[in-house]
């Protein structure tokens, strides 16, 4: 079955004004949504603490945020997962120091309350594993029991001993505890277990965010390098264009559609530049073998032929690779939807990218050819030696082709 | 067929058995797959007896080790942060320093009187004799350990003492040093333990994240990572007065706290202050294991505080019975350990000598005659021959891959649990099944026979990609899985560029045979370029990546590696023998 009938002509390259300007503005806009608005980021890159709880019913998400209201997690911190019968929900609760205040005044109080309002000297909270208050008294030794008395109305607080002198420990329930406590208060009714706590200190967050950030700059630099090696100079930038492009108009969307930037997230950007990158460097093949095959014909129906004569197979790919996706979109479950979603989108935005952004930067490459030329001119004449090719470079040739004044060959 | 198309066929033919040759282990059934394990672990020397007793069908000792490991985002698992002690690593380290500091003074005609360790912080106390000056004392530090600092003058039990504390930037090179240290021990023990493909990462700071996926027995996997394993032999004390140390104990539970009275250094000074035992030695426990009230102290031991050899003199423990058939560790010494062992032994004949473990006490026997073969052994000193044996091997293991710098404090034990992984595959299996499905209609449907062809490319492509991931005994996480979706969309897209390819070199008016010919060779430069610039990718992401990253650039990596030999190799040969005849027609 052909998809395209041969020797077919689209005109793609004379649309290539039009494209701009939608990339720019979809770019732009990317750009200002990932500042102004901000990605959904998971707990994976912001630290904190994730509690997966399953109900054994469907139960309505408005249910479960008032429930939670009391807790002040703000709104974005529930998230139902799969479909509503499934009765599965995070609570994400991203400040490591949640609750902290309060439960440290409400302790400290009780204690003031049964020793006295000068017997504490300092107290310190930290929420590892669990909360714990490290509390440093004046005065004669107290025993457990006698603490434990004081505390005994806060919940889940627990006097343990402490190896030096005048201080003793408070032990309090952590944050999946404190929330699943405070659930099973309001929805008396509701049955529900934990099925996962997650909690990333914000230390490893943002070490996590630097990492991947140096992983996707880094493979865009080394692209560049390998394009410009083995094709020419002038479509590397395209190519690197072409994948910035992809990413932050899937990141924005990806923004828009509020889906959480965790590690899996990382792994789905990573496979769009797999993408737009495979189908870019088919196209540059195409246009290198034409450059080579048509010396005389100038660049823009150069491109326009090469995008075209490859035009069948990006459909018959781009269509193949959807079909799957759709069926992993709908039948993969929750935790695939975000690998097959961008997946998708990386075919979509691959294929344009490649026939809107990286072909036409060539075109843009050869026009700044004459300025890059003085000021890359040793950097080029090393890839052309490299490369065994002539002094004068195959764009250049186009470049002279282009405006009629170039050696006839 | 030409002879290189019969070599090619015959390279494709070894490939595909030995790609389902390495895949089976992983497909295996449950009960064939306790089996194989239990012959890997025979295999390694391990004793289990259950072993001998099972057979399997004879074709399962034919079948190789490595399987593909699900990662715990799939099957759930153990996963733990452990909180590296990074001071105290500190502290001991200073008290390493304790003999070497003798040594030198001794042969710099220093005197000193005494040299000891302070409780609990970095810091040495040094005591000259009468007429030597302190600035003396400060002058040989100074020359001798310019990484010590003097701190001030203490008195301890109405004597002055010089204190000199450890720099902070060579504390903080110590705290370092620890945490890879600590990572490193934590890596081989548990390689050792036989935990496939597990995760040990530095999770900022002094925290390390470990990860083992399949394992649910949280008390086992607990006992090997978590024991610090510091093994010490010491001297015990046999002047010290049992009557006034029985006394002491009895004044220390009355007068001390629960938490003062079970930390054995805290005790031992406060014996040595109410004049109990010796200042130079120190009390220390025999333990035993009471079910549920946990460890509790049986025998108190003097030893003299003095540390003759460590773990770090030891070369290697293993498992070994004695007459009894009672299982016991048997340790081997580095040379100079054994000359050590040797000597002191020999000058100590009719003396006791302690083996301390975790500063507990693990026997204390009676030096008959100098010990000179190199050799020691630990008693476990349990009745039950499972049990022993069971924490022979611990131990044994421990002491082998040798010591943690400084204690480790398990923070957070979890057991992820298989039952959310469960649903998620159930799902992806179908997604999965639906997904390739649709795959191979649209190429059928697309280029006919030659759609067929790349059929049978793909599933040779995905069967590849399970063995080489099996063969490197990988770990499949769901970035993985991106990984090999990525590939196959990548193996697709290669054989639609070479099809695409022969319908235009057949357009040009070639016979199919060289159409065919002329569409791989033309293709292949697209589809390599194309390849290789993803590898890259993915080479750089292994580099740089942690974790989720990793999986992902692994199984793209080898994918590409897969696609690249069923897209053109395997492909072209089916496509040559289709188009044998110069006449044949290809439906495309």
């Amino acid at each position: 079955m052909h998809l395209i009938k041969p020797g077919t002509q689209f005109d793609f390259v004379g649309q290539r004004k039009k494209a701009a300007v939608f990339s720019i503005i979809m770019v732009i806009a990317s750009i200002t949504l990932f500042f102004v608005k901000g990605p959904n980021w998971g707990i994976d890159f912001t630290g904190g603490t994730e509690v997966h709880l399953k109900f054994n019913e469907a139960v309505d998400i408005s249910e479960v945020r008032s429930a939670l209201t009391q807790l002040e997690l703000g709104n974005d911190a529930v998230q139902q997962i799969g479909a509503d019968e499934e009765g599965e929900y995070v609570i994400r609760i991203q400040d490591p120091e949640f609750g902290a205040a309060e439960t440290r005044s409400s302790v400290e109080s009780a204690l003031k309350t049964k020793f006295g309002d000068e017997w504490i000297s300092e107290t310190d909270y930290t929420a590892e594993v669990g909360a714990r208050l490290t509390v440093r008294y004046i005065g004669a030794p107290v025993t457990l029991d006698d603490v434990q008395a004081a505390v005994d109305d806060i919940p889940g607080a627990k006097a343990a001993p402490a190896l030096d002198d005048n201080v003793v420990y408070v032990n309090l329930p952590g944050l999946a505890s404190q929330i699943g406590g405070k659930l099973k208060e309001t929805l008396t009714e509701r049955n529900f277990q934990v099925l996962q706590v997650d909690s990333v200190g914000p230390k490893v967050g943002g070490e996590l965010r630097r990492q991947g950030f140096v992983a996707i700059m880094a493979t865009l630099a080394l692209i560049l390098v390998y394009v410009g090696f083995r094709f020419d100079l002038a479509f590397a930038p395209g190519a690197v264009l072409a994948l910035f492009h992809d990413v932050t108009v899937v990141v924005g969307i990806f923004i828009i559609t509020g889906h959480e930037f965790n590690l899996p997230m990382i792994g789905a950007l990573l496979t769009i530049i797999g993408y737009s990158l495979n189908d870019t460097i088919v196209i540059y093949d195409r246009i290198r073998e034409n450059m080579s095959r048509y010396r005389r014909k100038d660049t823009v129906a150069l491109i326009n032929t090469s995008i075209n004569e490859t035009l069948g197979r990006t459909l018959a790919t781009s269509i193949t690779t959807a079909a799957a996706m759709i069926a992993f979109l709908t039948l993969g479950g929750p935790v695939i939807e975000t690998f097959s979603l961008a997946i998708l989108l990386g075919v979509i935005f691959g294929t344009y990218s490649t026939v809107w952004v990286a072909s036409p930067t060539i075109l843009a490459m050869e026009d700044l050819q004459p300025v890059l030329s003085k000021i890359f001119t040793p950097v080029q004449a090393a890839m052309d030696a490299a490369a065994e090719q002539g002094p004068v470079s195959a764009t250049e040739e186009r470049r002279q082709a282009r405006e009629g004044s170039g050696p006839e060959l | 067929m030409s002879g290189t198309w019969w070599t090619r066929v015959f390279v494709i033919v070894v490939t595909l058995l030995w790609g389902v040759w390495m895949v089976t282990p992983t497909f295996v059934g449950e009960s064939t797959q306790a089996l194989l394990e239990a012959q890997a672990a025979a295999a390694s020397g391990e004793v289990d007896e259950d072993a001998e007793q099972l057979e399997g069908p004879w074709w399962l000792s034919l079948l190789p080790e490595g399987r593909i490991n699900l990662g715990l985002d799939l099957q759930g698992g153990i996963d733990m942060t452990l909180q590296v002690e990074v001071d105290e690593a500190v502290v001991s380290a200073v008290h390493r320093d304790v003999a070497p500091l003798k040594t030198l003074a001794g042969d710099d005609g220093l005197r000193l009187s005494d040299v000891r360790r302070a409780r609990g912080e970095p810091v040495l106390l040094l005591r000259g004799e009468a007429e030597v000056p302190s600035d003396e004392i400060r002058r040989f530090m100074t020359k001798r350990f310019d990484t010590y600092e003097f701190l001030e003058t203490r008195t301890l039990d109405g004597d002055e003492y010089l204190a000199f504390g450890v720099l902070p930037d060579q504390a903080k090179y110590i705290g370092d040093r620890a945490i890879e240290q600590a990572l490193e021990t934590l890596r081989s023990r548990i390689d050792e333990t036989g935990v496939k493909e597990p995760s040990i990462v530095l999770k900022g700071g002094n925290r390390i994240n470990v990860q083992l996926p399949g394992i649910e027995n949280i008390e086992e996997a607990v006992a090997a990572i978590g024991t610090t394993a510091v093994l010490e032999f010491m001297l015990v004390d046999e002047e010290a007065d049992e009557v006034a140390l029985d006394r002491g104990l009895l004044d220390a539970e009355t007068q001390l706290t629960q938490e003062q009275f079970a930390d054995d250094t805290f005790l031992s000074d406060w014996l040595a202050r109410q004049g109990r035992i010796d200042g130079k030695s120190r009390v220390m426990f025999e333990y035993e294991d009471q079910g549920e009230a946990g460890q509790v102290r049986t025998r108190a031991v003097v030893v003299r505080d003095r540390i003759i050899l460590t773990g770090d003199d030891v070369n290697d423990a293993s498992v070994a019975m004695n007459q009894y058939n009672e299982p016991y560790v048997g340790l081997e010494f580095k040379p100079r350990g054994g000359k050590v062992f040797c000597d002191i032994t020999s000058e100590n004949v009719g003396r006791r000598f302690a083996i301390v473990l975790d500063n507990k006490v693990r026997s204390a026997p009676v030096i008959r005659e100098a010990i000179c073969g190199g050799r020691a052994s630990i008693e476990m000193g349990v009745q039950d021959y499972q049990q022993g044996l069971k924490e022979a091997s611990v131990l044994a293991l421990v002491l082998r891959t040798g010591a943690l710098p400084a204690p480790v404090s398990i923070g957070d034990v979890r057991t992820v649990g298989a039952s959310l992984g469960a649903d998620a595959i159930a799902a992806g299996k179908l997604a999965t099944m639906v997904g390739g499905a649709l795959v191979l209609v649209f190429m059928v449907l697309f280029y006919r026979t030659a759609g067929i062809v790349s059929c049978v490319a793909l599933i040779t492509n995905i069967l590849l990609v399970m063995s080489l991931l099996a063969a490197a005994g990988a770990t499949l996480t769901l970035p993985g899985i991106a990984g090999i979706a990525l590939t196959v969309g990548m193996a697709v897209d290669c054989n639609i560029i070479v099809y695409e390819r022969i319908r235009e070199e057949l357009r040009l008016g070639k016979n199919t045979r060289s159409a065919v010919d002329a569409g791989f060779s033309n293709a292949l430069t697209a589809v390599l370029d194309a390849n290789i610039t993803t590898f890259i990718a993915g080479v750089v992401l292994y580099t740089y990546g942690t974790g989720p990253i990793k999986g992902f650039s692994v199984t793209l990596m080898i994918g590409i590696i897969t696609t690249l030999f069923t897209g053109i190799f395997v492909s072209r040969t089916m496509m040559n023998f289709i188009t044998r005849r110069a006449s044949a027609r290809l439906a495309i």
